[in-house]
């Protein structure tokens, strides 16, 4: 038997998020069947709001509110540092607020230099941040995208292409994971912590 | 290293159940496709979380969606339980209740297997020789294991990059990198590889009676130039191309008899010495890194009917902490003897069922 057509196609709307299966999409989809209408339209128009309300900030392509000018941190004036951390996703940005440790702006790619996923440098937002250097706002910039091979790449890149401009390039550093025992650390990250040792002085 | 149980579920044909090892030679003994090397590779997988052959999918017992093998290993006085879960084309490696990564199993214990189709790595192509080093490298060192993957990524993305004409200032990083850990694992291989030679050489002298001076060299695609050089050598052919035409990739191993390719001028008696002298040289270094001799699995010795490399061989199981050694008959030096058919495992006196289809089915 085949699912009723409004069934159908909600479970395939569904599926197309990421990280929701076949099978997940169906059970949320059968969850969605059995709540009230209430529920259902106020997440429906949580949906839209939030597609409506959303944009990205003219400046560092984080998220912000589609009314305002820029997001809560380029507004912000005590964030005017001279320092851009640059990071692959909104998601990154927030990750790195929630430390509490860094008080200069941000830069959101929306992405990593990817070829195998035509993902070249203009389709992620690195026109913008050259613009950015070259509009003098970037004194310094702090490279906060992934260790994976494409973060990586994309690290590298920028590397360059900022060097070009004179602006000093920093890269996070690799580690281990604070209050953790070093036997349980893996191989990989283990290397690299000690590859890349500071000296107490 | 002694493996001293294994259970398996749904594995191949083996009757599901549970075995005891004790150290020694341990025959195994049965017709044809009565299941010997399923056992061997169900030893072979327990102990370094890797199938030898085939897929997930081919490993799992006709109609079971997922099964498993699980082994206690003995290691310098503490035993630890591997656990290997097939399921949905994955493997899942777990150490005493652990879920692990497959190098954290290969690198803690180690077995080799030596089978009649060793000639391959005479016989095959350069990748089957790649494959074998590779592996090797991947269990002596996980920093070859770490680098290696992160070459084949970055070498994935350069060459969609050079296919679809990437800007080339990220095609220049990623060589970059390319070049970088490429020359980190050229080392790793280069010092492995004149391990191996010495190793491969004594052996083949054992074997043969030393006429012969055997050789094993890493071929490099670069030559001596480091990679950033050869790839600049290279960037016309790779435009062309559009693939990565130097690198670890393109190595290869050459196997010589004084100086001559053992491939094209062995005799087929020759090129199979020359492949067990490369399994022996494989068993030598992991014994060195680990101080501790592997776990042996002879498969299908019966069908090795070269007097000389039979004498080889029992001499050396012989020798060994453990070894099992499958075969139509048991060889003289076993210790015990287990016989097999259908899948289903007896201790030689007939009288135990040490696997039957009611044993051990739950974990």
């Amino acid at each position: 038997m085949s699912f009723p057509a409004p069934l159908a196609t909600l479970i395939r709307e569904l599926g197309r998020l990421p990280g929701i299966g076949p099978k997940s999409a169906q059970r949320l989809a059968f969850h969605l069947f059995q709540r009230d209408a209430a529920d259902v339209d106020a997440l429906a128009d949580a949906l839209r709001a939030a597609k409506r309300d959303l944009g990205r900030c003219p400046r560092c392509a984080g998220v912000m509110h589609a009314e305002e000018e820029a997001c809560p941190i380029c507004r912000d004036p005590a964030r005017e540092t001279g320092e851009v951390c640059v990071v692959e996703q909104p998601a990154d940005l927030l990750a790195i607020e929630r430390s509490g440790e860094y008080r200069g702006r941000y830069h959101v790619l929306h992405g990593a230099l990817s070829p195998m996923n035509g993902v070249g440098p203009d389709d992620v937002t690195i026109p913008r941040l050259l613009e950015r250097v070259a509009n003098g706002e970037v004194r310094e910039a702090i490279l906060a995208t992934s260790t994976t091979v494409e973060g990586e790449a994309t690290a590298m890149y920028l590397a360059k292409a900022l060097g070009e401009h004179e602006v000093p390039v920093s890269r996070i550093a690799y580690g281990l994971p604070v209050g953790g025992d070093l036997e349980y650390a893996d191989e990989v990250t283990l290397g690299r912590a000690i590859h890349h040792r500071r000296r107490l002085d | 290293m002694i493996l001293e149980g294994l259970r398996q579920f749904a594995f191949r044909n083996l009757a599901t159940g549970e075995l005891a090892f004790p150290p020694g030679v341990t025959a195994v003994v049965g017709p044809n496709a009565a299941g010997k090397s399923n056992l061997l590779d169900a030893c072979y997988l327990a102990t370094t979380g890797d199938l030898p052959s085939g897929t997930v999918a081919d490993a799992l017992r006709w109609g079971e969606a997922e099964g498993f093998v699980a082994a206690d290993v003995r290691r310098d006085d503490a035993t630890q339980r591997v656990h290997v879960g097939l399921a949905a084309g994955r493997k899942v490696v777990r150490l005493d209740g652990q879920t692990v990564r497959r190098g954290d199993v290969a690198r803690r214990f180690a077995a080799v297997r030596m089978t009649p189709q060793d000639a391959d790595l005479v016989h095959g192509s350069p990748s089957r020789r790649r494959g074998w080093l590779d592996d090797l490298l991947d269990r002596l060192s996980s920093r070859h294991a770490a680098l290696a993957r992160e070459y084949a990524r970055v070498l994935e993305q350069r060459n969609a990059g050079l296919k679809s004409g990437a800007a080339p200032d990220l095609l220049a990083v990623l060589g970059e990198r390319l070049a970088a850990v490429g020359d980190e694992i050229g080392q790793l291989r280069l010092r492995a590889v004149a391990r191996v030679d010495t190793v491969a050489a004594e052996v083949y002298g054992d074997v043969a009676g030393g006429a012969k001076r055997y050789g094993v060299a890493l071929v490099r695609a670069q030559g001596d130039a480091p990679l950033a050089e050869a790839l600049r050598a290279t960037a016309a052919e790779e435009r062309a191309r559009g693939v990565t035409v130097v690198g670890p990739h393109r190595d290869d191993l050459a196997l010589t008899l004084d100086g001559r390719a053992v491939q094209t001028f062995g005799s087929r008696g020759e090129a199979r010495t020359a492949a067990l002298a490369l399994r022996v040289a494989e068993l030598r270094l992991l014994e060195e890194k680990h101080g501790a001799a592997p776990l042996l699995l002879l498969d299908d010795f019966s069908a090795e009917l070269d007097a000389d490399r039979r004498a080889y061989l029992l001499a050396l199981s012989g020798r060994l902490p453990q070894a099992l050694v499958s075969g139509t008959e048991p060889p003289p030096h076993a210790a015990r003897v287990l016989r097999i058919a259908a899948g289903v495992v007896r201790e030689d006196d007939g009288e135990a069922d040490v696997a039957g289809e009611d044993g051990g089915a739950g974990g």
